[in-house]
């Protein structure tokens, strides 16, 4: 995998996830961040932090990411979501527009 | 094929599968609230919006509880609440029109109980009143065959 397809998401607490930038792509808020020419500090060094967004959300929406790819290809299964996360899951989610 | 549901559809889908143990909300976004919401009972919406704490809901709820105030008291009741209130010039919110209706209903319903209570009391007594009494008075004493057989019996065997 190279460095320039992949992006380090980082947790509240600090905690680093690499993944591909198609995968993080899927959020329309990364996307732009990503993607806006010249505008974010995130484009350049292929990092987003979100200081709101613990990593065991962070991680379930890494997860979705690579399901919603999945998916789009017509692997149709389900997502599962534990229930004491939905809140704030869905709180995140809307925030990145995914 | 069907389009890819959004990581928000499936996380308000959840929700709404589990709104019984839904209780505080905490920052949540209205327009999702908007369509979580709907789908609590009476019991399930006022947990809600008690355990939010330093929130008013009110924007999203208040027309669900308008919703419960017709479904639980009638439509006529409501329109003379609405007119009422555009009478008087004042505005309350529905869950709090809801909750005092509850009340005055539940005062009603009690007082109607007692007066069945009452009414049936007097009745019992009524009925008490007018009951066969059992009188505890022993027969006359049987002086007579006595009598009788003290005179009798002697001549009967001479």
């Amino acid at each position: 995998m190279k460095k320039e397809d992949t992006v380090k998401l980082i947790s509240a607490e600090g905690m680093e996830f690499v993944i591909d930038k198609e995968a993080a792509m899927v959020s329309q808020t990364i996307r732009n961040m990503l993607t806006s020419p010249g505008g974010f500090a995130e484009a350049e060094h292929g990092e987003v932090t979100f200081p709101e967004i613990s990593a065991v959300i962070l991680e379930k929406i890494c997860q979705y990411f690579y399901w919603s790819l999945q998916y789009s290809r017509g692997k149709e299964t389900e997502f599962h979501i534990e229930p004491e996360l939905t809140l704030e899951l869905m709180m995140a989610a809307n925030y990145l527009h995914t | 094929m069907r389009k890819t549901p959004s990581l928000v559809d499936l996380c308000v889908r959840t929700v709404i599968d589990n709104v019984r143990y839904l209780g505080d909300v905490g920052e949540t976004d209205s327009h999702l609230l908007e369509r979580i919401l709907p789908h609590c009972t009476v019991d399930q919406l006022l947990h809600v919006e008690t355990s939010t704490k330093g929130r008013d809901l009110s924007s999203v709820t208040d027309k669900l509880w308008k919703n419960f105030y017709e479904l639980q008291f009638g439509r006529e009741s409501m329109k003379i609440v609405i007119e009422r209130m555009k009478l008087k010039k004042v505005s309350f919110r529905w869950r709090q029109l809801y909750e005092a209706k509850l009340k005055d209903v539940q005062e009603a319903e009690n007082k109607a109980i007692d007066r069945l209570k009452q009414l049936y009391k007097k009745e019992d007594a009524r009925k008490q009143s007018r009951q066969v009494q059992l009188c505890t008075k022993v027969p006359p004493s049987s002086k007579r065959s006595f009598l009788l057989v003290t005179f009798f019996v002697p001549l009967m065997l001479v």
